[in-house]
């Protein structure tokens, strides 16, 4: 007994010895119970204010003494305890308290996710980094049920657009908000030249830690007059305890376009469809048509030259274009300070000639706890430098529309290599204007997010933040004199500044507290305040004595100068409440009161509101226990959310001073004006369920939602004698109705192999209930050439005449009689067939289906997404596609014309030639002809990697190696034959002149140390 | 607890700091005025003004579109279709409309918010604001009048002539009970037309004249001219009307014909002596690529080119005499190799001011209506006026017919939007000069004639969908 109480009275000297004397380092990971890192877990000693929080990688760094009790916690996870011994590694792997219990960040509140009752998706940033696009949001394509992205052109740094839930404005906008790091900022893109250079291309991807998509009312209530589109918002990487730790990053990729080119006519197929419009108008014979042609511009040349033709196609195409991106990171901190810093660059070249981009851009955070201060900030400061060529529409000086409208008549090049400028046809050679004129966009944006919080108590905290969001962007646009647009001016010069500064300040109350241990109560009052100030100026000049100067100051002849200034400022006052009962029942209201001052004083301000309840079925005793269900939420939500999306100063009726006449000031009406102008409001309603079962392997949710705006915005057209063509007003309603399902089954989960699959699936249907009425009490209903808007339809339905193919005794273009009734009956008048509502702009379905499979160090991702239901058009079909001299003899047809008509019996969809400019008699005017079925598939993503063993990495110094090869847009199926370009268009629903979307293969590495 | 009170104190005093009341959502205003208090003297009124002017020089509307269509559709002009404008040229519309009917209106309604001015609010003389919207009147007439020769029915076949539709007379800007306004009759329009210039005549004074580039009294007179010639067609009673105005501009407007050697230089000249009326046009208001220059004769796009063939028809530079300036090297000549009119609108980036009436045409409208009246003596005086002072000698025409004198219309106002005009108002077909490059879509060989619904613009689809009491022209 002696001898045992000896020892042990020695061995506890021993330990209290070592206690004292061997304070020691603890290192360690923490992972979940998939082995996946679990960033920011916190580690603390026990008993004591020393803890650390994890890094991204879930790697920890603490010091202890032996014997002292490491508490590892995370939110969702069982906590556990390990007493410190000998080891001084410790590796930890936490179970999942409940899947369900992750949070959820809304930009406002944090909530855990057992108690919200919103529908809101994360995509994190394995998903965002090495994103091909420049813009970060292109990574939640096909990652978000009923979030549909479109990127339109394939020109680096260019704006992605989203719509979240349909479309429910028909003049205001439709994008979502954006929300960085609690602060709305402001999005859209910067386009005063014919290139367009997206804001939010200028955050880089890699500071994200994730994107929260917020869809329903009960999240975006909070945001009030800017709530009603949804809401993105974008958290970033922040810095985290432990010794500092280094991470690089590199991609390095290819890029093309993603869908085939379309064949053009060669010069001979060109000659002999032209041919062919004088035979059949004039009744000639081949031969002498032929000739006829052959004595024409660029014939002439071209069959004196041996009719070789020109390759336009790959003149204007950059093939395997580099894209390069680095980035470097490095965070560290203990207990108390964190810090993170990252730089960036990217340089890439465009598929057009002439067309390159590069982004430079570093961020720094820093985050102290002081007591009960916390102190945040953070700051990110970006470049980018897109030099475009123009797109959009058919500019002569466009690339791309060079490749579909240049006759291969025309070489591009002389014998000697040089661009050939002397082309006996109005389109420029691109290929020179790329070479010597400029088209520059520079954007400069600065964020700066800084926050102090004030803990009163466990249950209260106070947060100031004040933040500021700085975008500078400087364009210039030089024309030379010898070649294209600026030959008339002797060369042409512009450049413009545009400054666009938007600061915010917030304050928020925050208070949570337990009653009873099943009463959870939490309250939040916040006053926000926003102002946005926006200066422009821009000068231009013509006339440039010699080459090689290219700024305004060189062009001094019929200089001109503008400078405009616009503002906005919003004032919004916020409270939000949220009741838990023992987490089975779970009740959420929201009351923002709004003030914006796009709109007249007695209509400035505005409440929004959200009611949301939540029953987790899965708590109740009869679930308890169940072997299948693991987790069950029934929830649904109702709100008003607004969106106050109208142009600045829209409600005044004003003059404009802008106009100039024999060098005196003009004076003119800019706005139709209307003095009640406000808001739209939505009014949202969710129903859903979501749930895990089967040991958490499946999970999911599915979502029942109708989003109905009212006191739309309407552009009610007026009559154009009035002098103006149309004028806002809130008037009609539109609903978009739908539901979105979200899935993800571990079907494999072994140790060594995993597979695991993921897919959402999202329907849409968009109706017009309610439109303005005229004096009469009739809708004012709003018809366009190929859309209209009536009560009962489809917002912007397509509206056009239906085709009806060729007659196959004369081969003239026919098409329905069409009208209200629909009338089947064939005209081969185009003028005498009428307007017909024939299909869907907006895609019924979208959705997305993912695989992941994880094996030893390698794994892979394919996501692919689809969308369908709608129809796209066509927009320069009447040039491409011309039975006809636009085709022929103007511009360039497309091979499709091949199978025109030619002799009775011929059965074609493709009228015949005839000698005519005409696009109703060539049946290449607007009609279903050039409107295709809308649905397609694409392979969006497809990530191979490995990681190299976690042995050979410490053997060669480093935490982590990582290879990965990455795929974007490398496979696409489209539904219909005939489509010739790609068919993500934008939401308008035409396609146009763009570089084409690209697809791109990158071979990536990611070192950490 | 003392901890307490500070950090409410610091709450409160940040709270307060960011406090706003609703005076801070106030907009700024920075480039624009509010329109109720926008009009204070007549400065501004003349600014205000200045912008229907400005809006005259729109390249859909004086800028280039109705000078070019009015000659690209006769056998003045064709559309190469190098850039595929103007395939209009062969009247082949889509009924989803053409023509400057938007535009136009927004001439309109400047001048409506002028004439609509409460006068008695307004400091400054008030001479001078009565010559404004004396000036207002003048334009609102040219303007209806332009919209009365695109849209009207009178010589489209059995729509009525006189009394068939005309166009909607607008005379008040943001009436509530005007604002989707029908369509009136010919006849009724042409009335309005008159009321208004003489009410335009009345109003303006010759001493706030500072230039042909503004509207004056001798302006005005012109547009009678010009407009009651034309409606004479329909109404023959006004000729005597166009009679009376054009000698009145001949006696008292003091412009003067420019002669054979100052022909080509008077169309890069401001206010040359012949001009009656112009819209000033400078070298900041940079048409570019879109302006009439550049239509004309390229390089960029070039479409609109002096129409050749070898038919019957005389085309345009069949009916010059060698020794005619108007003929000459320096007015028409050839360009990427395409005949074409050199010498009228020449300068590239547009600056050339655009002469809408000039006293010329006041010669030439005296001696048709002297002939109407069957004073064939006065009417070759006045004919021969013009050959004359182009250096073709005295005498140049034996006889006043009507042919002669729509011979020396066109040799005088070819590309300057008269033409089709013209050959409509005297009952002519579209004359054929080469069938392929007319591209005359029905391919019954001929252009359309004389009482054809192409003789008309349809009215645009926006028009029709936003008007309920709008009426769509015949055929289409």
């Amino acid at each position: 007994m002696k001898k045992l109480s000896f020892f042990m009275t020695l061995s506890f000297m021993l330990a209290s010895f070592w206690g004292f004397s061997q304070q020691v380092t603890i290192t360690g990971n923490v992972a979940d119970d998939n082995s996946l890192a679990l960033p920011g877990a916190t580690v603390l000693v026990e008993g004591t204010s020393n803890g650390v929080t994890t890094d991204f990688d879930g790697n920890y760094s603490i010091t202890a003494n032996v014997g002292d009790v490491l508490v590892f916690s995370y939110v969702g996870f069982d906590s556990q305890s390990v007493t410190v011994g000998r080891d001084r590694k410790i590796n930890i792997l936490l179970n999942s308290s409940n899947t369900l219990e992750e949070v959820v960040v809304t930009g406002i509140t944090t909530r855990n996710l057992k108690r919200s009752t919103s529908s809101t998706v994360v995509v994190d940033a394995a998903q965002i980094e090495g994103v091909a696009m420049t813009s970060p949001d292109a990574a939640l394509q096909g990652r978000v049920a009923g979030l549909r992205i479109v990127s339109q052109s394939g020109t680096p740094g260019s704006p992605t657009s989203i719509r979240i839930r349909g479309e429910g404005s028909i003049t205001g906008s439709n994008s979502p908000l954006f929300v960085i790091d609690g602060v709305p900022v402001v999005n859209g893109s910067y386009s005063p030249l014919l290139n367009d250079l997206g804001v939010l291309s200028m955050i880089n991807p890699s500071d994200i830690e994730n994107i929260t998509v917020l869809k329903d009312a009960s999240a975006t209530a909070p945001y009030g007059a800017r709530g009603s589109n949804g809401v993105i918002v974008i958290t970033t990487k922040s810095g985290s305890a432990g010794e500092v730790k280094y991470q690089i990053t590199s991609n390095y990729g290819f890029q093309n376009y993603a869908m085939d080119e379309r064949p053009m006519l060669t010069g001979n197929q060109r000659l002999e469809l032209a041919a062919e419009m004088i035979m059949n108008d004039f009744g000639w014979s081949r031969e002498r048509a032929t000739n006829n042609i052959l004595g024409r511009a660029g014939y002439r040349t071209w069959d004196a030259g041996g009719r070789v033709d020109g390759d336009w196609e790959n003149a204007v195409k950059v093939k395997d274009a580099p894209d390069a991106v680095y980035n470097f990171s490095a965070s560290g901190g203990n207990a108390t300070e964190n810090f993170r810093l990252s730089l960036g660059h990217r340089k890439t070249m465009g598929t057009s000639i002439g067309v390159d981009y590069e982004n430079v851009s570093g961020s720094f955070s820093y985050k102290k706890k002081a007591g009960k201060v916390e102190i945040n900030t953070s700051t990110r400061v970006s470049n980018s430098i897109q030099n475009g060529q123009l797109e959009s529409s058919a500019y002569f000086a466009a690339p791309q529309m060079t490749r579909i409208f240049m006759p291969a008549v025309f070489q591009p090049f002389n014998a000697d290599g040089t661009p050939n400028i002397n082309l006996e046809t109005s389109i420029f050679n691109t290929v020179y204007i790329a070479r010597n004129n400029i088209s520059r966009l520079d954007g400069t944006r600065a964020l700066s997010n800084n926050s102090l919080s004030y803990t009163f108590n466990d249950n209260l905290k106070f947060t100031s933040r004040y933040s500021i969001d700085y975008n500078m962007t400087n364009s210039h646009r030089f024309q030379n004199k010898t070649h294209g647009g600026g030959v008339a001016e002797n060369g042409y010069a512009y450049q413009s500044n545009r400054r666009n500064f938007t600061w915010a300040f917030a304050n928020t109350l925050k208070w949570d507290k337990t009653y009873n241990d099943v009463h959870y109560v939490s309250a939040l009052a916040q006053m926000a305040f926003q102002k946005n100030k926006y200066d422009s100026i821009s000068a231009s000049g013509e006339n440039v004595a010699a080459d090689g100067l290219y700024y305004v100051g060189s062009f001094n002849t019929n200089e001109t100068g503008y400078g405009g200034f616009s503002d906005w400022k919003e004032l919004g006052y916020l409270g939000i409440l949220n009741y838990s009962y023992d987490d089975k029942y779970i009740v959420d209201l929201s009351y923002r009161y709004d003030g914006s001052s796009r709109f007249a004083e007695d209509y400035r301000f505005g409440s929004f509101w959200s009611a949301a309840v939540a029953w987790n079925i899965s708590e109740e005793d009869f679930l308890a226990d169940s072997d299948i269900v693991n987790s069950l939420k029934l929830r649904a939500s109702v709100g008003e959310t607004g969106s106050n999306s109208v142009g600045l100063n829209s409600y005044q009726s004003l003059f404009g001073y802008g106009g100039s006449y024999d060098d005196n000031g003009a004076v003119s009406p800019s706005s139709f004006g209307n003095a009640i102008l406000t808001w739209e409001k939505q009014a949202q309603y969710d129903i859903g369920i979501d749930y895990s079962i089967l040991d958490n392997r499946v999970k999911g949710s599915i979502v029942a939602f109708n989003r109905k705006t009212s006191d739309l915005l309407q552009s009610v057209p007026l009559s154009l004698t009035s002098g103006h063509s149309s004028q806002s007003k809130n008037i009609g309603e539109v609903e978009n109705r739908g539901i979105e399902i979200e899935l993800s089954a571990d079907v494999i989960k072994g140790d060594n192999f995993t597979w695991n699959i993921y897919s959402n699936y999202a329907t849409l249907e968009n109706e017009v209930t309610s439109l303005a009425k005229d004096a009469a009490g009739n809708d004012i209903n709003i018809d366009g050439g190929t859309t209209r808007t009536r009560v009962g339809e489809e917002l912007r339905g397509w509206y056009m005449r239906s085709w009806a193919g060729v007659d196959s005794n004369d081969g003239r273009p026919m098409w329905h009689v069409g009208g209200e009734n629909n009338d089947m009956s064939t005209v081969k008048s185009w003028n005498s067939a009428q307007q017909t509502l024939v299909g869907n702009r907006l895609p019924t379905y979208t959705g997305g289906l993912g695989t992941r499979i994880t094996w030893g160090g390698f794994f892979a991702d394919a996501n692919f997404y689809f969308s369908g239901g709608n129809k796209v058009y066509e927009s320069w079909a009447s040039y491409n596609q011309s039975s006809g001299t636009r085709s022929l003899l103007s511009y360039n047809g497309s091979q499709k014309l091949l199978e025109r008509w030619q002799n009775p019996g011929d059965v074609t969809d493709v009228p015949k030639m005839r000698w005519s400019s005409s696009s109703t008699l060539t049946g290449s005017a607007t009609s279903t002809r050039f409107l295709y079925d809308g649905d397609y598939v694409r392979l969006r993503d497809l990530v191979v990697g490995y990681t190299v063993n976690q042995k050979a990495t410490e053997r060669l110094g480093f935490d982590s190696i990582q290879f990965n090869v990455k795929g974007t847009n490398i496979w696409t199926w489209v539904k219909d034959d005939d489509i010739t370009f790609d068919p993500e268009v934008s939401f308008g629903g035409s396609w146009n002149i763009y570089t084409p979307i690209i697809k791109s293969i990158s071979l990536g590495l990611n070192l950490k140390f | 607890m003392k901890n307490l009170y500070k950090y409410l104190l610091i709450f409160t005093a940040t709270a307060l700091l960011v406090s706003c009341g609703e005076s801070d959502l106030e907009p700024t205003l920075a480039l624009d005025k509010d329109l109720d208090s926008g009009i204070n003297n007549a400065d501004d009124l003349a600014f205000v003004m200045n912008s229907a002017y400005d809006r005259m020089t729109a390249t859909s509307y004086y800028g280039r579109d109705q000078i070019v269509m009015g000659d690209v559709r006769t056998d003045n002009a064709y559309s190469n279709m190098n850039s595929g404008r103007f395939a209009n040229s062969d009247m082949d519309y889509n009924s989803n409309g053409a023509g400057p009917w938007s535009q136009i209106y927004r001439v309109i309604a400047i001048t409506n918010i002028v004439i609509g001015a409460d006068t008695s609010k307004l400091e400054g003389d008030p001479a001078r604001i009565t010559h404004i919207q004396g000036q207002a009147h003048a334009i609102r007439a040219l303007a209806h009048f332009d919209l009365l020769q695109d849209y009207g029915q009178h010589f489209i076949t059995g729509q009525g002539g006189a009394s068939s539709l005309g166009i909607p007379y607008v005379k008040t800007y943001k009436d509530p009970a005007n604002l989707e306004p029908a369509r009136g009759t010919v006849a009724s329009n042409i009335g309005d037309i008159a009321a208004d210039l003489t009410s335009a005549i009345s109003m303006m004074n010759d001493s706030y004249n500072s230039s042909s580039s503004y509207m004056s009294k001798a302006g005005a007179y012109a547009i009678l001219a010009r407009a009651t010639l034309y409606a004479g067609s329909v109404d023959p009673s006004l000729y005597s009307t166009a009679d009376s105005a054009a000698k009145w501009l001949i006696a008292n407007s003091g412009a003067t014909p420019v002669g054979a050697n100052g022909f080509v230089a008077s169309f890069v000249t401001d206010n040359a002596s012949n001009s009656i009326f112009e819209l000033a046009m400078s070298g900041t208001d940079n048409r570019g690529i879109n302006g009439i220059a550049n239509i004309l004769r390229g390089p960029t796009y070039g479409d609109v080119r002096v129409l050749t063939g070898t038919g019957t028809n005389p085309d345009l530079m069949d009916i010059y005499d060698a020794e005619d300036i108007r003929g000459g090297s320096d007015m028409l000549g050839q360009a990427q190799g395409y005949p074409t009119m050199l010498g009228k609108f020449p300068t590239m980036n547009g600056s050339d001011n655009i002469t809408l009436f000039r006293i010329e045409e006041m010669h030439l409208i005296a001696a048709e209506t002297s002939l109407r009246a069957g004073n064939a003596a006065d009417a070759l005086t006045y004919l021969n006026n013009v050959p004359a002072i182009r250096g073709l000698g005295a005498g140049y025409y034996a006889s006043a017919t009507m042919d002669n004198i729509l011979l020396e219309r066109r040799k005088e106002f070819a590309f300057e939007g008269l033409r089709f005009y013209d050959l409509s108002r005297m009952g002519m077909d579209m004359p054929l000069i080469d069938a392929m490059k007319q591209m005359n879509d029905d391919k019954t060989g001929t252009p359309p004639k004389y009482g054809s619904y192409r003789y008309a613009y349809p009215i645009s689809l926006s028009e029709r969908n936003a008007n309920p009491n709008m009426v769509q022209n015949y055929g289409y």
